[in-house]
């Protein structure tokens, strides 16, 4: 995010229209940049982990791993992570899930330049609210709630505010529930415990801004994704990837 | 109420009517028959007494006869008065007797008596003595009776009034009096006969008749002259409550019980000698004969009656075992035997016919009806599945003309006219509907137009090669049987390296005909989907019916069902999926006939 640029992943298993797609995005000059390409999903999946983009722009139909399934690891995964979908098919049940996985754009094979355009900007609109939101809680939804129904709230409030300090027992406690029986279920439906993902959320987030914004200080990006203390993010960060917030922006 | 069925029904009914009319005709006749015979006992029974009555009045007649004879008699009538006195005149009254009784003796006895204390007699013994018969019992009455006739008859217990010579015998006597020529009456005349001969038809009828009648006669005033008991031992009747019977009944003929028996009793009086005469017949002799007609009508009853539950049941299963016959062949039918069905029906009445006749019918037309559902059916499937073939996938289509509107932007002239060339064959190919039957060379050569248009859309991460053996490219196939194997392979055999590594192969099978194989690298069948798939063929194997195609994922069975519908049993359709390193076969092709097979092994 140094000044107007924006990072892009393409994935597209038909090399013509791949090479298409990325002399498309490059040609419009609205600041994206194409770092990587994938023929399939489990490539752009390892490209991602690599270094997350700002935005990915897959296919539906892929080997290995299909576009649906790797918008559905990213919603999970890099929530940062603006999603745009190239399909040839127009097909609604494949519409709904995208949309049900945040996707921020649906566009139908073969992609004009105005249509790509227009997407892009509305990506790219969507970033800069988010920088400007980051932070800020969201409310407690009232009434009674099953118990599938706090999980799945504590999964989205923590992807919303995973910046925020959260003391997940205070939050469970408000729905009279118990809280070691709620994470349990978390842990059964997300394979990891809400502490755990939120802190995982803020490592993803954080080799974002590391890799994506040079003008950010270390202080400055362990501030953006929740620590107060430096040293701290620095030692969970070399934790997570294995080495220091420095050596990775290197 | 628990429902009867209809053989039980009628053999009820049946039961009911037959045993019902029965049992009133048989009691109508017994109840007619006994009133008859009756009538006819109580008939001949009346007609019998009074035969009798005659055959004892005619007797007295006979006795009267010889007496008035002897009052008649010239020689008695001029002697008469002087017996006792003069000893010649009696001889000859005497002798006029003996010989007016005639040598049958007529009657046993003939008394002379005179008023005046004389005896003379003729018969059993002659003689001639004083006898005052002034305190004899039928004095005075025979006096009274002025010259008529009087009988006497002495008690049953009577000795022979005349010992000697007679013996002990109850003898009758008949007597009148005797008056002289001056009209005055000088004696009493008695002719005597032994009371058997008086009443001889009495016990001539007890002998020829088996009947256990009893007969008794009985003066006016109620003493009894004569018993003639049956078998059946009587006492006397009381002769009073007789007389008081028949008054109050005003017939002849009436009921008598004495002691616990009951008697038929017949009344006759004889006008001549006002004697009454009763014949009496114990009930129960009479009703004898009834006994054994009516134990032979209740015999009958008790054989007809099992017969005729017998034959109404019988008629009732005749009935009703064909309606049996044929519910349970129209509960055993199903679609599989509706055509075979046998609707004959053993012993069937005309309804029961028509009815089998009409469930013939309707199982015929339903027979009828049904084959051509499926038979439309089937067609409607071929119809689809040729359709199926013939159209190409959209998706293919869509997705190249992408493509070429992409290397249109970038100027490739070249290859869009390579992959419109492909596109124009392969429509051509599929569309051409005149003839299913291809060469291997013409549906590998779609093949490869196939191929040639997915290299250039998926550039260098498809590899593919397809090989013709020797002699394999005139072989006759079916279109498009190959292509679709490809394009299964590309959307599921993608390598770990995102690479298509496809191999097309026609050759010869040792012996065994011809295969084309399709070999692909990447996701190998999974051992479920595989089980599932084999289960499927060998269905279709052993119904040869086409399975539903609108089964997802089942493509393959598809093309197997075509690749039967064509080359029958020796079609071959085989998928051979290696876990590691991760590659699938799949074959299909035609077996060698048993008769190819030969040549092949001869040459």
């Amino acid at each position: 995010m140094t000044g107007n640029r924006y990072t892009a992943i393409i994935a597209e298993d038909e090399v013509l229209l791949l090479e298409s797609l990325v002399e498309k995005v490059e040609s419009l000059q609205i600041g994206v940049e194409v770092i990587a390409t994938a023929n399939n999903g489990r490539r752009a999946m390892e490209e991602i982990a690599k270094a997350p983009p700002d935005l990915l722009i897959t296919d539906i139909r892929m080997p290995l791993m299909d576009g649906l399934q790797l918008v559905e690891w990213l919603g999970r995964e890099y929530v940062e992570v603006r999603k745009i979908i190239v399909s040839g098919y127009s097909e609604f049940d494949y519409a709904r899930r995208a949309i049900r996985h945040g996707v921020q754009d649906y566009l139908l094979k073969p992609v004009s330049a105005a249509d790509l355009r227009g997407a892009l900007l509305s990506a790219i609109l969507s970033i800069r609210q988010r920088g400007e939101e980051r932070g800020q809680a969201v409310d407690t939804p009232a009434g009674n709630l099953s118990q599938e129904q706090v999980v799945q709230f504590l999964y989205e409030h923590i992807r919303a505010n995973y910046a925020q300090e959260m003391n997940f027992g205070a939050i469970i406690g408000d729905f009279h529930y118990s809280p070691d029986y709620i994470n349990r279920l978390f842990v059964r439906q997300y394979h990891e415990s809400p502490s755990k993902y939120q802190v995982r959320l803020r490592m993803n987030v954080a080799k974002k801004l590391l890799i994506g914004d040079s003008a950010l200080s270390v202080r400055q990006v362990a501030e953006q994704v929740g620590y107060q203390d430096q040293s701290y993010f620095s030692r969970i960060f070399k934790k997570h990837t294995g080495v220091s917030p420095l050596d990775y922006r290197r | 109420m628990r429902k009867k069925t209809i053989g039980k029904r009628l053999w009820l009914s049946h039961c009911f009517v037959a045993i019902g009319v029965f049992l009133v005709i048989i009691v109508v006749f017994v109840v007619y028959t006994i009133h008859l015979l009756l009538t006819r006992i109580n008939d001949s029974n009346a007609s019998q007494l009074s035969a009798l009555m005659n055959q004892v009045e005619l007797e007295i007649g006979r006795m009267d006869t010889v007496l008035l004879n002897l009052l008649y008699s010239k020689t008695i009538r001029e002697n008469y008065d002087d017996i006792g006195t003069n000893q010649q005149k009696s001889w000859d009254i005497m002798e006029a007797m003996t010989s007016i009784n005639g040598p049958r003796l007529e009657v046993q006895q003939i008394n002379a008596y005179t008023l005046d204390g004389f005896l003379v007699s003729a018969g059993y013994n002659n003689r001639m003595m004083e006898f005052d018969s002034s305190g004899e019992k039928w004095y005075q009455p025979t006096l009274a009776r002025e010259g008529r006739r009087c009988i006497f008859v002495p008690d049953m217990d009577y000795s022979a009034q005349i010992t000697t010579g007679l013996g002990r015998q109850r003898y009758m006597s008949v007597f009148r009096v005797f008056y002289n020529k001056y009209g005055q009456p000088s004696g009493i005349v008695e002719v005597m006969r032994d009371v058997r001969y008086i009443f001889r038809s009495l016990d001539d009828l007890k002998k020829s008749s088996r009947q256990q009648a009893s007969v008794f006669v009985y003066e006016p005033e109620g003493k009894l002259i004569y018993r003639q008991a049956g078998m059946t031992t009587l006492t006397d009747l009381e002769y009073g409550r007789l007389i008081d019977q028949q008054k109050a009944g005003g017939s002849n003929s009436f009921r008598y019980s004495v002691q616990g028996h009951t008697f038929r009793v017949q009344m006759e009086r004889s006008e001549e000698t006002s004697w009454v005469f009763v014949m009496a017949m114990p009930e129960q002799e009479i009703y004898r004969p009834f006994r054994s007609f009516i134990a032979i009508v209740a015999a009958l009853t008790i054989v007809i009656i099992p017969l005729i539950f017998f034959v109404s049941n019988a008629v009732a299963k005749r009935i009703s075992s064909p309606i049996k016959q044929l519910h349970i062949k129209v509960a055993g039918t199903t679609l599989d035997n509706i055509g075979d069905m046998d609707w004959q029906v053993d012993g069937g009445t005309v309804e029961v016919e028509a009815l089998a006749f009409g469930f013939r019918r309707m199982t015929e037309q339903l027979a009828r009806s049904v084959a051509e559902v499926i038979e439309a059916n089937r067609q409607e499937a071929q119809a689809r599945m040729v359709a199926l073939q013939a159209q190409m996938n959209p998706h293919f289509l869509y997705n190249s003309l992408t493509n070429i509107s992409v290397m249109a932007e970038k100027g490739m002239n070249e290859g869009i006219v390579e992959m419109c060339g492909n596109i124009s064959f392969m429509l051509r190919y599929a569309s051409s509907a005149a003839n299913p039957v291809v060469t291997v060379q013409d549906e590998l050569d779609y093949v490869e137009s196939y191929l040639n248009c997915m290299r250039i859309r998926y550039g260098q991460y498809l590899h593919y090669s397809i090989d013709m053996d020797p002699g394999t490219d005139q072989l006759e196939t079916i279109k498009l049987v190959v292509q679709p194997l490809v394009e299964n392979a590309i959307r599921y055999g993608v390598g770990e390296d995102s690479t298509w590594r496809i191999k097309v192969r026609s050759y010869f099978e040792p012996d065994d005909g011809w295969r084309i194989s399709v070999r692909s690298d990447g996701a190998s069948f999974d051992r479920e989907k595989l089980e599932a798939l084999h289960a499927s063929i060998r269905e279709l194997d052993k119904t040869g019916s086409y399975p539903a195609l609108s089964i997802k994922g089942m493509g393959l069975l598809n093309l197997y069902s075509r690749l039967r519908l064509y080359f029958g049993e020796a079609a071959v359709f085989e998928i051979h999926s290696e876990q590691e390193p991760g590659h699938v076969t799949i074959q299909i092709g035609r077996r060698a006939s048993g008769k190819e097979k030969k040549e092949e092994q001869l040459a």
